[in-house]
């Protein structure tokens, strides 16, 4: 399994007793990168139904948005025991730095609007709580498509508000990425 | 004109809100009430609006924004069903007829005038309830609904909710059923479709693709087999897509009947209330004109698992007297519901349970948040029900009691929002004289088959293009997505064959695991019928065939169709129209008729209008008018069974029933780009007769494979049953009882008469057969099941009309979805 972890503020990481009051984390979770990825190839296929033919290739993660009193070491926990199949899954915790610019490749997320409830949240919180770690004060779970091949923003963006996503509840952002 | 002016506290509402009324709405023109009621999404008529007015003229006040909603809500046509409750002067172009009520006199009567004993509760429950088993101590629910309007913005959610929907009926009907049993039928624009779209619709692939998922993602957390169900496919679907979800459940006989008595508590268990959904039945009562966005609602199927299992303990020990689901309007109409069968009620808003702080009183009131149900528990219960509630991790909250004033009075906080009279609401909706005009088109009227015989293509290229079309080709790679098998019961899976893969016409399903004891081998069987395309001919006729298919998909299994229970689904576009209404109003009169001609009734249904959206053009586009018959029917004996696929080569296949030239809205007839005359008239009387003897022959042992011949008529049924069991299969045309000449092959192949089904009976049995079905008027020999896997056909002349491989039959049968769906 590789991980990596970074703060959410890009600071150094700090050691995994100290006490976090209302952190916010943002983990990835993505399948092997040996393993096929059927969410992926549907996603092609779809793009490729929108008319966007040059798209080579797309890798569908999931992406979970975590707010409490946790430590970064509860965080890795939680990743590894909750949020990932360690099995079949790697994680990363983000960081927010700006995604650099000139990649082939295009990051889109996609999240239920702040204003939808977010059916996963329950099962979030309780499971946190069943695992022994400081309840979170909010969960929130997304989708992540990295996407390969010559294609406007504009457009793709487009595309995934009629084809993979629901620009009534969702809010989709897509931008460059390393 | 004057405008309403709406009092908004700009802080969210604290324990006590102040009430916030409609000010002016007493003074309000005619006009002025039309535009607020639009601005309010409240869809309520001119005369709806003057008819609240004046009530709230005689009360001498003001009405609160939570009372205007709440009539809203209680008399939107999602709830109230307007259209089939209300007087209509229906025209059929030789006489003006007055029908009071449209449900009254077609649906319900037909139910009213068979009387049949093991119908327990038809039309007021949740869902219909039947007699089951030998033993008199179960019953069987059953509900069907749809969940278009919702689809048509955010498929996956509404799929998903639609069936949270109706599996929350049939734990609602009575005091609790457990749901053995879930369906699904999907009606979609071609997944091929790639017509450019108005803003905001969802392409029919995405569209479909995102309910199969929203329908298996919640389906099968629920731990309740999804064995029945259907996909049709139609350019008419492409803007506003139909969604239905079933659901059947096995309760106890003592549980069929409810009732709350003054001072009992009223609970709401399950989920939080939160800002989803907000006017999800107003919205649905209107066109699609992408204005009412608030009205997602989100699924939550854990939570659905929890209250089920929940409930089931506390109906056990007898804890609640009465039970509602939060469906449409939320609280506004399960509450309300409790209120009128109980006389009264009283709530706080305040002790709803909340999924944010920031709801106002009406939005508490109204929303739809899922997965929550509301009870009448005796005081003196309610510490064990909160105890097992808390043991499944269960949220409960007591709003308010059981009152016997005659008025529904809603509180936040101890600030009074709402405080009705019920019989207002129950019987102060005005019932408004509709026009409906019916005019047959000429393709409706009695005529000989236009199919110029052939027309260029050969039997076996009509075949190909049959099996392959989206209408007819395997669903394999939907079904597959569905967790059939949790419960261990299904004993008829939707698979079947030696590969199970062939398409079954019925599930059975025994329900063990419910009753906790065997009960014999006591099953049920469930099925459906749709045909669209014969609806836009002539919907009368499509309702019979519709009652027809679905009760004969019920035989091919061996059901006993004495027994048989329906459940109606209609959906339309804008009964506004006189046309579209006409076209509804004759449908109606075809149930009517097919219930009446079939010996069985109706127990429960619903309609879903104004299913319209406007194209990219701006025109109104309405969806054909769409009838789903679900049919269900005990299996006296799970163990005798049968499927679809051949058994083994050498036995003689026998056709019930006689085949003529019905080609109008065949299947054939849209491969072959004409338009076909004779719509398939159902004899229910003759075909009754049919479906018995066959039964009975069943019930010896003596038919080893059944399948109905529905669209591509008998030779897609052929191919169908041969390739699902690996044997080939050779008709004799000249074998046919046909009605009138029909001298040309693709006819006789491709027609769909109604009421037909192909049986394999074993060879050492043939004579034994034949003695048993004795009382089927028409009953043929037409072939044999036979080694070679071909499907070989003799035409009159006794040439070949066409000799197919199986093989090659079932590969174009396969490709078309997996392809498209891939």
């Amino acid at each position: 399994m590789s991980v990596s972890s970074t703060l959410a503020n890009g600071a150094a990481r700090p050691a995994a007793t100290q006490r976090a009051t209302a952190a916010f984390y943002r983990v990835e979770v993505s399948l092997k990168r040996d393993l096929p990825d059927p969410e992926g190839a549907r996603a092609l296929s779809l793009l490729h139904a929108a008319g966007l033919s040059a798209i080579k290739k797309v890798r569908s993660n999931k992406i979970y948005a975590v707010r409490g009193p946790l430590t970064l070491s509860h965080i890795h926990q939680a990743a590894k025991e909750l949020l990932c199949d360690v099995v079949t899954e790697d994680y990363k915790i983000l960081s927010p730095q700006a995604p650099a610019s000139g990649s082939r490749r295009i990051r889109v997320e996609v999240w239920l609007k702040p204003e939808v409830s977010d059916p996963a949240e329950d099962s979030i919180l309780l499971a946190f709580t069943c695992a022994g770690l400081p309840k979170p004060v909010s969960a929130r779970q997304g989708a992540v498509c990295y996407i390969e091949g010559r294609v406007a923003q504009a457009a793709l963006e487009k595309a995934i508000g009629r084809w993979l996503a629901n620009p009534l509840i969702h809010r989709i952002s897509a931008a460059p990425s390393a | 004109m004057k405008n309403a002016v709406l009092t908004t506290p700009k802080a969210a509402p604290s324990a006590a809100a102040p009430q916030r009324t409609v000010q002016e709405f007493l003074d309000l023109s005619a006009r002025g009430l039309a535009e607020l009621s639009r601005k309010s999404v409240w869809s309520l008529s001119e005369a709806e609006l003057l008819a609240a007015q004046a009530y709230f003229k005689k009360e001498s006040r003001e009405p609160t924004w939570t009372e205007m909603e709440t009539v809203a809500q209680y008399w939107s046509e999602h709830c109230r069903h307007k259209t089939f409750n209300s007087p209509i002067a229906y025209s059929d172009g030789s006489r003006t007829r007055r029908i009071k009520s449209l449900f009254a006199e077609t649906v319900a009567k037909a139910t009213k005038e068979l009387k049949k004993p093991w119908c327990l509760s038809t039309f007021k429950d949740n869902a219909g309830i039947v007699s089951f088993g030998k033993s008199g101590k179960w019953a069987l629910a059953l509900k069907a609904e749809t969940h278009n309007h919702p689809c048509a913005l955010e498929p996956y959610g509404g799929a998903a909710t639609g069936l949270g929907g109706v599996v929350r009926d049939v734990l609602a009907a009575g005091l609790g059923a457990k749901p053995v049993l879930a369906t699904d039928v999907f009606c979609f624009g071609r997944p091929d479709d790639r017509k450019p779209l108005p803003e905001g619709a969802v392409p029919p692939l995405r569209g479909l693709l995102s309910a199969v998922a929203g329908v298996g993602d919640y389906g099968n957390r629920l731990g309740i087999p999804l064995a029945a169900g259907g996909l049709y496919f139609d350019d008419g679907y492409r803007l506003t897509p139909l969604v239905f979800a079933g659901c059947a459940g096995i309760l106890p006989r003592w549980a069929v009947g409810k009732a709350a008595k003054p001072g009992d508590l009223i609970v709401a268990a399950g989920g939080r209330t939160g800002k989803d959904g907000i006017h999800g039945a107003t919205f649905s009562s209107t066109e699609l004109d992408g204005s009412a966005r608030a009205a997602v609602q989100i699924g939550h199927p854990i939570n659905e698992k929890k209250i089920l299992d929940a409930l089931l303990q506390a109906r056990d020990r007898k804890l609640y007297r009465f039970i509602t689901d939060c469906g449409a309007g939320g609280f506004a109409c399960a509450v309300t519901e409790l209120a009128a069968a109980a006389g009264g009620a009283r709530v706080d808003l305040a002790k709803a349970p909340l999924k944010t702080a920031d709801l106002e009183p009406w939005e508490i009131w109204l929303s739809e948040s899922q997965e929550r149900m509301v009870l009448a528990v005796p005081p003196a219960n309610l510490r064990a029900l909160e105890k097992i509630f808390a043991d499944s991790f269960c949220e409960i909250a007591v709003l308010g009691e059981v009152v016997r004033n005659g008025r529904i009075t809603v509180e936040h906080g101890g600030a009074r929002v709402a405080d009705l009279s019920l019989n207002f609401l129950e019987n102060g909706l005005p019932r408004a004289e509709r026009k409906a005009v019916w005019k047959a088109p000429k393709a409706a009227k009695a005529g000989k088959a236009t199919l110029n015989p052939g027309a260029g293509r050969r039997c076996a290229e009509i075949l190909s293009a049959a099996l392959a079309h989206p209408n007819v080709c395997s669903r394999e790679s939907v079904v597959r997505r569905y967790d059939y098998e949790v419960q261990a019961g299904t004993v008829i899976k939707p698979l079947q064959g030696v590969k199970h893969d062939g398409p079954g016409d019925a599930c059975v399903i025994w329900p063990r695991a419910a009753v906790g004891e065997a009960e014999g081998f006591a099953g049920f069987a469930l099925s459906h019928g749709l045909n669209p395309a014969y609806g836009k001919i002539d919907p009368y006729w499509m309702s019979l065939a519709c009652v027809d298919e679905a009760l004969r998909n019920l035989v091919c299994v061996g059901a006993d169709i004495s027994q048989a229970a329906l459940l109606d689904n209609f959906c339309w576009g804008s009964p506004d129209n006189p046309v579209v209404l006409g076209t509804l109003v004759r449908a109606a009169l075809g149930c009517y008729d097919a219930a009446k001609g079939f010996q069985t009734p109706f127990v429960s249904g619903k309609d879903s209008l104004y299913n319209e959206a406007k194209s990219a053009a701006g025109k109104s586009a309405p969806v054909p008018g769409t009838l789903l018959i679900t049919a269900a029917a005990p299996v006296r004996d799970v163990r005798k069974s049968v499927t679809m696929d051949v058994k083994a080569p050498g036995n003689p296949l026998y056709l019930l029933g006689s085949t003529a030239a019905d080609l109008a809205g065949s299947l054939c007839a849209e491969i072959l780009g004409v338009e076909g005359a004779g719509l398939p008239r159902v004899d229910s009387k003759t075909a009754l007769k049919g479906f018995r003897a066959v039964l009975a022959a069943m019930d010896k042992g003596l038919v080893l494979s059944a399948h109905d011949l529905s669209e591509g008529g008998l030779a897609v049924a052929a191919a169908e049953m041969a390739f699902s069991g690996e044997f080939g299969i050779r008709l004799e045309l000249d074998a046919l009882a046909c009605k009138g000449v029909i001298y040309s092959p693709e006819v006789l192949l491709f027609s769909e008469s109604p009421s037909r089904i192909l049986l394999e009976v074993p060879a050492d049995r043939e004579a034994e057969f034949v003695r048993a079905a004795k009382g089927a008027p028409v009953l043929r020999c037409v072939g044999r099941t036979i080694a070679n896997p071909i499907l070989k056909v003799k035409g009159l002349d006794g040439l070949s009309v066409m000799e197919e491989s199986i093989a090659a039959l079932k590969a174009r049968w396969q490709k078309t979805l997996s392809e498209a769906l891939a």
